[in-house]
């Protein structure tokens, strides 16, 4: 898939509208471009507040001093380095679809990695596939961009869907927390859910990206069929009926409402995207932190 | 033309094979091999299903209803419908109608009246073709018994074409179809316009010789189904002796034959002619489809010589005729012979009194004409040849010069040298004329080669004057005018003479009888009229000449009386059988019509008037379609569905 294809002008002009509604809930605890909501040492003054011994006297309102006798202590606003850290499903099981669930994934990719490196942001594009979590180093400003649109490019759809392993990884190599958005179908019998609560709690921003097929929202096949796994291989003889597909679709359901269930816990962001979706609506849905129903 | 019938109901059992074909749908299901992204959802999914349902729902899927429409079509396909009725092709119809004695076999039909026969079968069958004839169209009848006869002659009226066919009746003989079916095609060959053959058959031929229809289009329509049949093939009654006892007894020979696909424990009753209680019986277990043959011996009175026999095989089956087998008591051992001599001393007398076996009544030569004398009795003559002569066998020693049994009596000769006499003739078996001088001799004169016995020179001395069933031999010397009385071969000669007559004594007045056949009834030569009743025969008069008078065919086994009072008061009992083994096999076989370059099973359909109204092959034909594109479609490249439209409202989306 050629670069542009992947972020063309007039979408990355929508997307640097979007860009300043993007807001990350994460503390990564280095000092930054991105305000923090915790007070800091930036230079956007933030309010006053009486000298307590052990205050930095370099922050000491000489003037308030002078006029009140007071010591007086300025509070700035702090600003941290916030580290998006987009982690992309690259296992097979995302060739379905048309376009391809991967292609529309590395869309989403870029499209998130753009706003946060216009934005001054680092931005790391992070790999899983098999349970094995390949990273790459954050890059910074907009000059980087190229870089990240040629690694999301070059991806390859391989091995199997492991999220817990490789959400569990990505938690215990990270040093600092960030905005973990995690890309992919979650077609994982795996706990990941249970992943992505120690990733929660490690004080990451999470949001979930869900990529479907159309085919796996509303299933077109009938008749007596061998499906075959697109990752493992395994073989699942089903009689496609009326009522297979209703048993399809409720287990589907319950998929989405655990992905919901668990945005909702960790104050998440959930936005289901199917691959013949306009992706400008799922970039608005992700910006404004919502919970898809 | 009238309804739908299926000529083979049977074939509807072919409807259970959609049994077995859903039952493979629901449980046994090939699928078609289709990727997903993963198989996570589905499995859950199935799983969910599975508990609740251990089998899936049978759905109308496009091969599932071809099968079942194919297997519906070839069911009935196997049924073979047929529309019965219908208009027959041709302007000239020869309706051909079975009459052989099969056609007596008892028809298990559907719709058939209890107690029915093929040959009603057949005459129901004959009718609807004569109801079917074309506007202007004619119909012969042909009734095709052992000799083929015209019921009917081409006729347009349907009425008597309807009396002809109520007419026929079974006959109990071999049937000849390809006779019948020959005559039909003669009699068809010279009219002009369409010309057909209707052959009207069991199927159970005796002859089963290809039918030759000329070139005249045939069709075959079958009625009956297949019987087992067990039956009376042979029977052939004997004296003889009993080995123990050594006192004579009757010997009845018979084979019997089951022509069934399973073992029947059988009985064989013996009675006799107008007796109800059985003389004796035996217990028969006849194997599958073989032949056993049963004797049955009893000791006769005198009183029963000459009575008829009547073998009995029960239980019954589907065709009583060949159940019953009929006989003659045979005579005694004792010979009968009367010998009529004027001569004071008679050497032949003397010959005769040295065999125990021979019953010799002498009387003159007048008394023949008034004393009653045993029919089956050796009549010996000395010195004279009257014209009219009781008994059977003659034997004339030294007739009168003039004719003689046709044979001419010439002047005397003195000592004529025997030359040459016939070793291969009975009479003189096992004897020798060497060294036999003859004083004085009236040669005979005879025509035609074998008459001559013994001859001197060009002179004969003793000739055959033999008719049809009757022994007659000429002695044209006085054996006391020679030394042959003094030798051994004189008194073999007359004992080779007395065994001739006692043979002829044994198998009665005319040799076993078979129905079909023309019967030869043998009288004295005197007898010029008799009176003759039989089975379904009313007691009629016939003319004899020669000492032979003959019925042309007999049509029903039994027994056949005749009588005759003048020059003498006799009788004779006549047993006519079917004894056929073909025509007892009553499973039907493939009629086979004579084609150009071989033979060809002939068109046959199954009380229908017409085969071009039998649907089986079309309908079969169509359902091979159908396979096809249920072939076709199996094999056709899976092209997975579209997607659904978004739009889809039924479908609650996550």
């Amino acid at each position: 898939m050629p670069v542009m294809q992947l972020l063309d002008p007039a979408f990355a002009r929508e997307l640097e509208a979007l860009r300043r509604r993007l807001r990350v809930r994460a503390r990564s605890g280095a000092g930054g471009d991105h305000l923090a909501r915790r007070r800091g040492g930036s230079a956007e003054f933030l309010e006053h507040r009486p000298y307590a011994p052990g205050d930095d006297l370099r922050r000491i309102d000489w003037l308030a001093f002078a006029r009140t006798g007071e010591p007086v202590f300025k509070l700035f606003r702090s600003e941290e380095d916030v580290v998006v850290r987009l982690l992309l499903d690259v296992s097979k099981s995302l060739t379905a679809g048309e376009p391809s669930k991967l292609a529309v994934g590395k869309k989403l990719a870029a499209s998130i990695a753009y706003m946060a490196l216009a934005d001054s942001e680092r931005a790391q594009v992070m790999t899983a596939s098999d349970g094995e979590l390949r990273t790459r180093e954050p890059t910074r400003g907009r000059a980087s961009l190229p870089n990240i649109l040629r690694e999301l490019d070059a991806l390859k759809p391989h091995g199997g869907t492991d999220l817990t392993a490789a959400i569990d990884a990505f938690v215990q190599r990270s040093v600092r927390p960030g905005m973990l958005v995690i890309i992919s179908d979650f077609l994982d019998p795996g706990p990941f859910d249970q992943a992505i609560t120690r990733a929660a709690a490690a004080g990451n921003d999470i949001a979930l990206l869900q990529v479907l097929a159309a085919e796996e929202i509303d299933p077109p096949y009938e008749g007596d069929l061998a499906l075959e796994d697109a990752e493992t291989g395994a073989v699942v003889d089903v009689t496609v009926d009326a009522r297979a597909v209703d048993a399809y679709l409720a287990r589907l359901a319950a998929l989405v409402t655990v992905l919901r269930e668990l945005a909702k816990r960790h104050r998440a962001t959930y936005v289901r995207v199917s691959t013949r979706e306009a992706l400008l609506p799922a970039i608005r849905r992700f910006i404004a932190r919502s919970v898809d129903a | 033309m009238s309804g739908l019938e299926l000529l083979n109901p049977r074939g509807l059992w072919l409807l259970t094979a959609a049994v077995p074909l859903i039952v493979f749908y629901v449980l046994k299901i090939k699928r078609q091999r289709q990727a997903v992204p993963s198989t996570w959802l589905w499995a859950a999914a199935e799983r969910d299903l599975l508990a609740k349902h251990p089998f899936r729902k049978l759905i109308a899927e496009v091969p599932l209803v071809l099968e079942l429409l194919a297997i519906a079509l070839l069911t009935l396909a196997l049924a073979r419908p047929a529309i019965r009725g219908g208009t027959i092709a041709g302007d000239h119809v020869a309706i051909v109608v079975d009459t052989s004695a099969s056609m007596g076999t008892a028809s298990h039909a559907p719709g058939a009246a209890a107690g029915a026969t093929r040959m009603a079968e057949a005459r129901a069958a004959a009718l609807d073709v004569v109801f079917a004839l074309s506007p202007g169209a004619d119909a012969i009848l042909i009734d095709a018994g052992r000799e083929a006869r015209v019921t009917s002659p081409l006729e347009r009226d349907v009425r008597r074409l309807r009396v002809a066919i109520q007419s026929l009746s079974v006959n109990d003989v071999e049937g000849d179809l390809g006779a019948a079916v020959a005559l039909a095609a003669d009699r068809l060959r010279t009219l002009s316009g369409g010309r057909r053959i209707i052959v009207i058959t069991d199927g159970a031929l005796a002859h089963p010789a290809p039918l030759a229809p000329a070139g005249v289009d045939t069709q075959v329509i079958t009625v009956g189904d297949a019987e087992d049949n067990t039956a009376i093939v042979r029977i052939d009654v004997r004296q003889g002796e009993d080995p123990s006892t050594k006192r004579e007894q009757a010997q009845v020979f018979a084979l019997v034959r089951n022509y069934g696909a399973r073992p029947v424990d059988a009985f064989l009753t013996l009675t006799l002619e107008g007796r109800t209680e059985p003389v004796t019986s035996r217990r028969v277990l006849l194997p599958a489809n073989e032949r056993v043959p049963v004797v049955l011996t009893f000791e006769p009175q005198e009183t029963d010589r000459g009575k008829g026999i009547v073998v009995q095989l029960s239980p019954g089956d589907a065709l009583p005729l060949d159940d019953v087998a009929y006989g003659r008591v045979p005579a005694g051992e004792r010979m009968p012979v009367t010998l009529a001599s004027q001569a004071p001393y008679s050497w032949v007398a003397r010959a005769l009194d040295a065999d125990p076996k021979v019953v010799l009544q002498r009387l003159t030569v007048d008394q023949l004409s008034t004393v009653n004398v045993d029919p089956d009795a050796l009549v010996v003559v000395e010195g004279a040849c009257p014209d009219k002569m009781p008994g059977h066998d003659v034997l004339i020693v030294a007739p009168p010069v003039g004719d003689c049994l046709g044979l001419g009596v010439l002047a005397a000769v003195d000592q004529p040298q025997i030359t040459s006499w016939e070793t291969g003739d009975p009479r003189f078996r096992f004897l020798t004329l060497d060294g036999v001088h003859v004083a004085r001799a009236l040669p005979l004169r005879t025509e035609g080669p074998g008459a001559a016995l013994v001859r001197a020179g060009n002179e004969t001395l003793v000739a055959d004057a033999s008719a049809f069933g009757l022994t007659m031999t000429l002695v044209g010397f006085d054996p006391g005018e020679s030394d042959w009385p003094l030798k051994a071969s004189f008194v073999l000669f007359v004992r080779n003479v007395v065994e001739i007559a006692r043979l002829h004594r044994a198998q009665g007045t005319v040799g076993p009888v078979r129905t079909g056949e023309p019967l030869r009834i043998v009288v004295p030569r005197g007898v010029t009229s008799l009176r003759v009743d039989g089975p379904g025969m009313a007691e009629h008069e016939l003319t004899a000449k020669g000492g032979l008078s003959i019925i042309p065919s007999v049509d029903r086994a039994g027994f056949y009386h005749a009588r005759w009072s003048a020059p003498h008061i006799g009788e004779a009992l006549i047993a006519a059988n079917l004894t056929s083994e073909l025509e007892s096999d009553v499973r039907p076989r493939a009629v086979v019509l004579e084609a150009a370059g071989g033979s060809a099973s002939a068109p046959t359909a199954r009380r229908t008037v017409d085969a071009h109204h039998e649907w089986a092959t079309a309908i079969a034909v169509f359902a091979a379609l159908i396979l096809a594109l249920d072939l076709v479609w199996l094999t056709r490249r899976a092209r997975p569905r579209l997607a659904r439209t978004e739009a889809s409202p039924q479908r609650a989306r996550p």
